[in-house]
């Protein structure tokens, strides 16, 4: 038994020894190290805030006169799809931007329904689905009129709720 | 008279010695059972890989990592550049058939058990291998800035974007920003030429050294 200790405290290895010690310092650096390099390339390919810039606020997207040829109108926010429409519930706006997967949705004026082509979603009027492989309604805008022309508005706090990509896709305009 | 290739081959021999480098590495019998279909889907893969690096490379003479440029130069190269056809013709086609390929080679591996132990490090840089086929798959269908490559992205980042937690940071950093834009075409082209070629050629060097050294798993 003695003997057995006496040889181990020969063998440096064996026991919590300098060597040990500055292995394992050693290794503690390294993995900060290469911890400081993963983490900081990440943070280099990770967009900086000011790349990320937000569409919103009013724009002028068309005008009352336009509503002579047609109930429904198909214009553009921002880059963004969107649907005017002009029923019994009276002038309305909505995304054209299928909350399911992205797909344009269209006015279907004889069944007085919305139609997404890409899974055959169908939304009333108001925007609530029918019948479709989702459950979210259409983003409405914020709509005013002043005079004959026609402004709307991305209403941020009604994305909540909706899909990541949706939300991030609104507000990034397309 | 000597050939002109044992010529060549006296006047390397004489100045390099490379009996003593090449002839391990070409001196390999090769047995019966690797004759079979089914050990060649691995080599078909790397074949197909070699003929997208070749003509990626003629592709990116004229190809234009932007929203203006990129559909353009995809039809300037289509239809003005001498046989730009024919080199993105195949680099498309190959495309696909890399992923047929390569989806044979694994299911065959995991079938006949190839995958088990020594070979498990094999298995694991082949996995790493699969997920780069899809990398390259997925950013290259971007680069042509039509409607189909388009959504394919949008869709794609949007599946990103329902990772619990995760998600919408990632949608932002596949897209570098809130949407498919500029950003989104210089980090798919950048990634597709030359940060996955690079991966997967280091790749390509460990599961072939692995394969080598151990040889292929015999048939039961
Ligand atoms: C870029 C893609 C790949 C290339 C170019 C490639 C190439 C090859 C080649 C040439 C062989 C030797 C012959 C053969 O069995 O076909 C091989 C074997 C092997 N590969 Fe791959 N491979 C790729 C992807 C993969 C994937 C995705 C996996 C599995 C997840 C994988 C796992 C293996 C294994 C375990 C072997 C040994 C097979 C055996 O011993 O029979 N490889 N690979
Ligand atoms: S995208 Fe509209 S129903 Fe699927």
């Amino acid at each position: 038994m003695d003997e057995k200790k006496a040889i181990d405290k020969e063998n440096p290895t064996s026991s919590f020894s300098r060597r040990k010690l500055l292995k394992f310092i050693t290794a503690f650096l390294g993995l900060f190290g290469l911890g400081a390099v993963f983490s900081s390339t990440i943070a280099f390919l990770t967009p900086p805030r000011s790349a990320l810039k937000k569409v919103g606020g009013w724009q002028v997207v068309g005008n009352l006169s336009e509503f002579k040829e047609a109930l429904s109108l198909s214009k553009v926010y921002f880059g963004l799809p969107i649907l005017l429409m002009k029923e019994e519930l009276g002038l309305r706006v909505f995304s054209a931007v299928c909350p399911h997967l992205g797909c344009i949705i269209q006015w279907d004026e004889k069944k007085k329904t919305f139609l997404c082509p890409c899974h055959d979603a169908i939304f009333d009027k108001s925007g609530k689905v029918v019948k479709g492989p989702l459950k979210d309604a259409l983003l409405p805008f914020d709509l005013k009129v002043e005079g004959e022309m026609i402004s709307v508005r991305l209403p941020e706090e009604k994305l909540h709720g909706y899909p990541s990509w949706f939300r991030i896709t609104m507000i990034s305009g397309v | 008279m000597a050939s002109w290739t044992s010529k060549l081959s006296r006047w390397a021999e004489k100045r390099w010695d490379l009996k003593e480098v090449l002839t391990p590495i070409l001196d390999t019998e090769v047995t019966d059972y690797k004759q079979k279909v089914r050990f060649c889907w691995g080599g078909m893969t790397f074949a197909l890989i070699v003929i997208e690096l070749a003509t990626g490379i003629f592709l990116a003479y004229y190809y234009q990592p932007s929203v203006k440029g990129a559909f353009q130069s995809i039809v300037f190269i289509t239809d003005q550049v001498h046989l730009g056809w024919l080199i993105r013709g195949i680099h498309h086609y190959a495309s696909y058939l890399i992923i047929v390929t390569v989806a044979v080679h694994t299911l065959i591996v995991f079938f006949r058990g190839a995958y088990k132990p020594p070979r498990e490090m094999t298995w694991v840089s082949g996995v790493f291998l699969l997920l780069l086929c899809f990398a390259f798959s997925f950013t290259g269908y971007l680069l042509t800035w039509d409607q189909r490559g388009y959504w394919a992205t949008r869709i794609g980042t949007g599946m990103a974007s329902e990772i619990p937690l995760i998600g919408e940071y990632l949608m932002i950093f596949l897209q570098g920003g809130y949407g498919v834009k500029q950003p989104t075409i210089i980090r798919f082209y950048v990634s597709h030429v030359i940060v996955l070629p690079i991966l997967l050629i280091g790749l390509l060097i460990a599961h072939f050294f692995m394969i080598r050294r151990q040889g292929v798993k015999e048939p039961f």
